[in-house]
């Protein structure tokens, strides 16, 4: 039985060309970055990663970077900044790409920038920490102040997880979910169409063997479908970038940089990994409940596109910020977010209960699995109540 | 009018659905009498130009339907084998519906569309949604859209199928009131049905048509062929591996086997008058029977 | 209405009317008509939610808005429009009336055409009707996005003008093509699932800007048309010039979709 239930969602054609027609699609949008000079020369600086952060917290650079007001020449500088920079960029002295010179571009874009911002945003967390110290004692701000002096040396973003943790921020989410949905949501209201209800809720292995078998088939197929999704994700980034040459804390990349959040990037990534699976089974439960009780594959397709879209459009439109609210909490807890988890884990994000400061991102995971377990439980009701009228 | 196909054939791929069928057709009731995968509804379906014929062509009064185009669906009334419906539209909707698809004007589809319900016996559930039909309202429903534009030529793919006796002798009789001036093709596996309307029984096996004829002549050719006996258990065992049995009624003292067979299959068998279910067992034979 | 056989007009008005009776128009419209109805009555729905364009509700809702709803309706209520009715076997059926088959078709097409024309009309009422019974004020007459040096100047009755056409290409456009896959298939869920990716992928372009000629040749730029008020790279600048190349871009592939929906006969194979 759980063979044939699995062949029944692997045999439809048309599951194949989606799935084909979205790799295409993802692999396009993918590099089509590939030329540009960031992507081109992403990794030129890495021999220099260490020289960069020095030279950022080296105390001349960083009063000479604060009085310029963050607008300086790299030639200012440069007498501060070790040789190996100089030497390294030197490497690519007079070779032009797309009309850009090479080392001009990777002084001024790579190394001068880097530390600029590296600067700004080391002033911009003292700044807010001293804000937090200056305004009353609450729960909140104890929080905030614990997580802003906790967090880890701020880095140079050189290590491209910027990509790593952005593709996975709404893209693969939604074709995730697409593929999901276009699979699973004919597992029960199929067998309507088909008129097979009958036949198999009335045969010797019907209603709970039946249920479990689709049940256990629609989780194997939604696993599967999110490891070859992130298996190609990560292909595609190690071709375009290679494999980040270090881990680095989450606040060195642009994205998060003023979020109260302790994560290192490679945590940031797994924990997406894992929301991404998690997520991928509480939308396998709800598509199979909505699934039993719709007659028509394509009403259960659609309505489940609508649990799946308004999470994410609310996640999206509300976004940012490290406070979650009454208003933002319907997007936060939403199955989509937790696919993210960018906006509710990586920024740090918290909601603050009478005296308590409750993290959201364990407010989304308990939620979902609410969710699990209520759509678990209405669809083995719906399937295995179901009379057989005709 | 004379309706006629010239060596129609239908090909699945590999296998011949229908192979080189000639007929025709005029006024009348004519059964289409087949065991299942004959090419009954496959023929019906090319006849009534929804399936385009792999080779071979249907005509009427010689000019081939698919010129005629909607000239021929104007004087065309089909009901299929499974009926389509839209399960959140009431009968008088679906009928309504398929009125302007038959191009009947509104002011007089109300009254036509009222006549058939009352004819089917659905006129009190007119406004019921038909996806709270039971199986043989919907296949009521199918009559009563075939005959909304007054066909000259009906084609009913097994219109009696799940239909009670009272329905079923409501629609024989029907049948026999339009048959006046009209074509009425239809198939079905309840052959009582097609003894008591049909005129003349085509008789199809493999896409083949084996026989062509009146009820009378069909009965005629099995005569002295159909033989009742009573027999035991052990005695019915042989019986089946050696004869074609068309039925066995089991009696207090024993099993009454009616047998079709050319000689007499045992002592105690005698002679019988034979039914067109005979004349089918003789046909198609003791593979398809024996084994229900 | 009482007509002679096989008038195309009387046979598109009963498949337009089993579109509208369809139980999904209403609830969009419903849902359209609700929120609408929060824009523009509720100050503090409108403030937390809603990033009004250019200070007019009519043209936020119109050009950010009314794409998704109608986008929704299209995608249900029309996907089933050839395919559903093959899933049921209704075809058989229709196919043996004396207007099915060629007829037929045209007249579900027609029908799609006239939903999605009624469709935009009716998006565009519902917001001017509630702005003017909010009272909020609608100048017809001044100028719109002149903050953002846009290449063309239009006036708000203007605009709205343009909007329509532009909207109304776009989702014509897109209910082709949904009829176009349904006509070949006997599944609704595959124009379905096919135009509701095709939508994604094109909104996923649009926020890219990636490459950049399939964000100016990408059939939200039709669906919000305000974007073509803003100074687009070569070749699409001046703005009149990116209109003309995405309008007939859409227009001509629209056309192709309809010779391909005239064009072929979809003969079921029992």
């Amino acid at each position: 039985m759980f063979k044939n239930e699995f062949y029944k969602i692997v045999a439809k054609k048309y599951i194949w060309i989606f799935v084909l027609v979205l790799a295409v699609f993802y692999v396009f949008i993918l590099t089509d970055t590939k030329d540009n000079f960031g992507v081109v020369y992403s990794d030129a600086l890495q021999p220099v990663f260490e020289e960069i952060n020095e030279a950022a917290y080296t105390p001349e650079i960083r009063e000479y970077i604060i009085k310029n007001g963050y607008d300086i020449k790299i030639d200012d500088i440069e007498h501060f900044l070790s040789p190996k920079i100089a030497a390294t960029v030197d490497i690519y002295k007079g070779s032009t790409y797309h009309g850009y010179d090479v080392a001009k571009t990777l002084w001024e874009e790579g190394v001068k920038n880097r530390i600029v911002n590296l600067v700004k945003r080391n002033v911009t967390r003292e700044n807010i920490i001293n804000q937090l110290r200056a305004d009353s004692d609450n729960p909140l701000n104890r929080y905030l102040l614990k997580q802003y002096s906790n967090m880890p040396k701020i880095e140079a973003n050189l290590t491209r997880w910027d990509d790593w943790i952005d593709t996975n921020k709404t893209l693969l989410p939604g074709m995730i979910a697409f593929v999901i949905i276009l699979s699973i949501s004919g597992v029960y209201s199929n067998e309507y169409a088909n008129k097979m209800h009958g036949i198999l809720l009335t045969s010797k292995k019907g209603r709970k063997e039946v249920f479990w078998s689709k049940f256990a088939v629609s989780i194997l197929f939604s696993v599967s479908c999110v490891i070859a999704f992130q298996l190609l994700n990560a292909g595609i980034l190690t071709w375009m970038y290679g494999i980040p040459f270090t881990d680095t804390p989450l606040n060195s990349l642009s994205l998060f940089y003023k979020m109260p959040t302790t994560l290192t990037a490679q945590q940031m990534y797994i924990m997406q990994l894992a929301g991404s699976m998690v997520g991928a089974m509480v939308l396998t439960a709800v598509v199979l409940c909505i699934s039993s009780f719709c007659r028509e594959n394509i009403l259960s397709f659609f309505i489940s596109c609508l649990y799946f879209g308004c999470g994410f459009i609310l996640s999206n439109t509300l976004e940012g910020g490290y406070l979650s609210s009454l208003i933002t909490l319907p997007g936060e807890v939403s199955t989509f977010s937790l696919m993210s988890l960018v906006d509710v884990l990586g920024s740090g994000k918290v909601l603050v209960v009478s005296d308590t400061v409750v993290p959201t991102v364990l407010i989304t995971i308990a939620v979902q699995l609410c969710i699990m377990v209520v759509a678990i439980a209405l669809t083995y009701f719906f399937y295995t109540r179901k009379e057989i009228s005709r | 009018m004379k309706l006629a196909t010239h060596d129609l054939t239908k090909n699945f791929g590999d296998k011949c659905a229908v192979d080189h069928v000639n007929l025709t057709f005029e006024r009348g009731v004519y059964g289409l009498l087949g065991p299942n995968g004959a090419g009954k509804t496959t023929l019906m379906k090319m006849m009534v130009d929804i399936l385009p014929p792999s080779s071979g062509q249907v005509t009427l009064d010689g000019v081939p339907i698919s010129e005629l185009g909607a000239r021929y669906r104007d004087i065309l009334g089909y009901m299929p084998q499974e009926i389509g419906y839209y399960r959140n539209f009431t009968a008088k909707r679906f009928l309504n519906y398929l009125a302007v698809l038959k191009g009947i004007p509104s002011k007089n589809a109300a009254g036509k569309i009222d006549m058939l319900l009352n004819m089917v016996g659905l006129a009190d559930v007119g406004r019921k949604k038909l996806g709270d039909f039971s199986g043989g309202m919907i296949r009521r429903i199918g009559i009563a859209q075939a005959l909304l534009n007054d066909p000259k030529i009906l084609v009913l793919d097994e219109p009696t199928a799940g239909l009670d006796p009272k329905e079923r002798i409501r629609f024989r009789n029907i049948l026999s009131e339009l048959s006046a001036d009209r074509i009425v093709i239809l198939s079905t596996h309840i052959v009582s049905d097609i003894e008591s309307i049909a005129e003349k029984v085509i008789l199809l096996k493999s896409g083949k048509v084996i026989g062509f004829d009146t009820t009378e002549n069909l009965l005629r050719s099995v005569e002295g062929k159909v033989w009742m006996a009573k027999v035991g258990h052990q005695e019915l065992k042989q019986m089946k591996d050696q004869y074609v049995i068309s039925n066995i009624l089991q009696k207090a003292d024993g099993l009454d086997v009616r047998i079709v067979s050319e000689t007499k299959p045992c002592k105690q068998a005698v002679l019988t008058s034979p039914s067109l279910e005979d004349v089918f067992v003789y046909h198609f034979g003791k593979l398809e029977i024996n084994n229900v | 209405m009482s007509t002679s056989k096989g008038n195309i007009g009387y046979t598109t008005v009963a498949v337009l009317k089993n579109l509208a009776i369809n139980r999904w128009t209403g609830i969009i419209l419903l849902l359209y008509g609700v929120f609408t109805s929060a824009v523009c009555f509720s100050d503090t729905f409108r403030e937390r939610h809603i990033e009004i364009i250019d200070g007019n509700i009519v043209i936020t809702l119109t050009n950010k808005y009314l794409p998704f709803f109608m986008m929704a309706a299209i995608l249900i209520v029309i996907s089933p429009l050839f395919a559903g009715d093959k899933k049921i076997r209704m075809d058989e059926l229709g196919d043996t009336c004396r207007n099915g088959k060629e007829h037929w078709k045209k007249a579900k097409i027609f029908a799609a055409l006239l939903y999605t024309v009624s469709g935009v009309t009716v998006g565009f009422i519902i917001p001017i009707m509630m702005s003017s019974i909010s009272q909020t004020p609608i100048y017809f007459k001044s100028m719109v996005f002149e903050s953002a040096n846009p290449d063309i100047k239009l006036s708000t009755a203007q605009f709205y003008l343009f909007s329509f056409a532009m909207i109304l290409i776009g989702m014509l456009f897109l209910a082709l093509l949904t009829s176009l896959i349904s006509s070949k298939t006997d599944e609704s869920l595959i124009p379905f699932a096919s135009v509701g990716l095709f939508f994604g992928i094109e909104a996923v372009l649009f926020s890219f800007r990636t490459p950049y000629y399939l964000w100016e040749i990408n059939i939200f730029r039709l669906l919000k048309p305000y974007w073509f008020l803003f100074p687009s790279n070569p070749p699409f600048c001046p703005a009149h010039r990116a209109i003309i190349i995405v309008t007939t871009i859409f227009v001509v592939i629209s056309c192709f979709v309809i010779w391909m929906l005239f064009g072929a006969t979809v003969k079921r194979e029992a």
